[in-house]
């Protein structure tokens, strides 16, 4: 969908959303990094914000992956009931 | 699911590293734990250093960063900015849900591997306690053995004891043996040497039995022979007294011989007288000297014949009678010898020879051989 990338880019840049929603989505966001929560909307901006934002989600995926590799390894290593060992394979896959 | 952007060098750099390796930067292992454990606190580096980005013109920023999460978020390329948003933000809780559950999960999955460490080391723990029990046991048992060992030990030790003992003795006395056997033989030598010697010993007292025997054999001759000539002397002893005995009347006879022959010589002196008569009376026969040695011939044998006859009684009675007697005779004798009256001689001859053998007695051999010695 090059063409709705190409749009959306050009939306960015044209706004067809008003620049207030974007900033009260942004503030919305804003909540639920747990960083910039406490902070006021007004100081932080919003490419602060989406910038936590992008940080915040590589930092999420980043445990998955090392959270995932921790049980994959305690799975091997362990003599878990295989109701549990079933339970979290298929969480891990 | 990480992308390569611009924003969060060092941020990218970090996660990049150890997205599949567990080693991650142990700071953001514990930053992260931090995270799911308390959920107050940000990545406080990671974020803050983006501060520095965040001075770029406002409005492009913004929209390079809406691209950015646009990427990020699944699905989200195709969404307005509201939508985007509304993702984003549905997204990011369903991760924090996830991470929370992963993270109870570990943490049970880890809790859950003590417990079976922990089982597994009581099991362990019992193993090894019964394996102590074990050799415990058996260390007892070696105690025993060891005992058992210990004793045998000393026993062996005494009985080495005695063997050297035993050898020592044994060589003793197979020296001693030597020496016996040496002995031995030395004896079996001088035995035979002995043997040897008996037996020519024995040798030499058989022929010296056997020469013994030849001489008593000898001497039984020789004794037989003794006896034989002590009889013969016996025998001879009385011949010689008989002898002696006839020697002493032989003596007697003698001395009363002596007398005849005296007596006799008268005679023969008459007799020559007579015959020298009778010659000058003219008988002479020519006999001459021949007839004087005939008569002396005969007068020796007729006296010889008269002096073996036993006179000596009767001319101790008798006297000159009896020598006139034998006078008579003799001329009587020869004359019948001289003369042809050869009965008159030969009965003289008888007649004396009667009286030669009456005379046999007094052994008239040695008579006969003094009257010719006297008359030699």
């Amino acid at each position: 969908m090059s063409s709705r990338r190409s749009r959306s880019r050009q939306s960015a840049g044209s706004s067809r959303i008003s620049d207030d929603q974007i900033n009260d989505l942004v503030s919305k966001l804003q909540q639920l990094l747990p960083e910039l929560r406490n902070r006021s909307s007004d100081k932080v901006s919003s490419a602060r914000v989406l910038q936590e934002t992008c940080n915040y989600i590589r930092n999420l995926h980043r445990e998955v992956d090392d959270l995932s590799e921790r049980l994959s390894v305690l799975l091997e290593t362990t003599e878990t009931s295989s109701a549990q060992a079933a339970i979290i394979r298929s969480l891990l896959m | 699911m990480e992308e390569e952007t611009t924003m969060g060098v060092h941020d990218l750099v970090q996660s990049s590293k150890g997205a599949m390796n567990q080693k991650l930067c142990s700071s953001t292992k514990r930053k992260i734990l931090r995270f799911q454990k308390r959920k107050t606190h940000c990545v406080k580096d990671s974020l803050c250093c983006d501060d520095e980005v965040d001075e770029e013109d406002d409005k492009l920023g913004v929209e390079r960063r809406i691209v950015a999460l646009q990427r990020l978020v699944p699905g989200g390329e195709s969404l307005e900015i509201d939508q985007l948003f509304e993702e984003t933000a549905g997204y990011i809780l369903a991760l924090q849900g996830q991470v929370d559950i992963m993270a109870e999960e570990t943490v049970v999955v880890e809790e859950r591997g003590i417990e079976i460490e922990r089982e597994n080391e009581d099991e362990k723990i019992k193993v090894l306690m019964d394996e102590i029990e074990g050799l415990k046991q058996n260390e007892t048992e070696h105690e025993q053995d060891k005992k058992a060992l210990e004793a045998i030990s000393t026993r062996a030790s005494q009985l080495e004891i005695e063997v050297s003992r035993l050898q020592h003795d044994f060589i003793s006395s197979a020296s001693e043996n030597e020496d016996l056997g040496k002995e031995l033989k030395q004896i079996k030598v001088k035995f035979e040497e002995m043997e040897i010697r008996i037996e020519s010993l024995e040798k030499e007292k058989a022929k010296i039995e056997k020469e013994k025997g030849d001489y008593l054999d000898k001497v039984v001759e020789i004794s037989a022979r003794v006896d034989e000539k002590e009889d013969e002397i016996a025998r001879l002893k009385c011949v010689i007294k008989e002898k002696e005995a006839e020697n002493a009347v032989l003596k007697e006879s003698g001395a009363k011989m002596a007398e005849i022959e005296d007596k006799y010589n008268e005679v023969k002196k008459q007799w020559e007288e007579l015959k020298q008569e009778k010659l000058v009376n003219g008988n002479g026969n020519g006999f001459g000297t021949d007839a004087v040695v005939e008569n002396g011939e005969n007068e020796k044998v007729g006296f010889k014949g008269l002096k073996g006859f036993k006179w000596p009684v009767a001319l101790a009675s008798t006297g000159t009678v009896a020598i006139a007697a034998v006078a008579v005779y003799v001329i009587y004798a020869r004359r019948s010898i001289l003369k042809e009256d050869e009965s008159i001689g030969a009965a003289a001859w008888k007649w004396k020879s009667d009286v030669v053998a009456c005379l046999d007695n007094l052994s008239h051999r040695d008579f006969c051989i003094r009257v010719n010695a006297d008359f030699d």
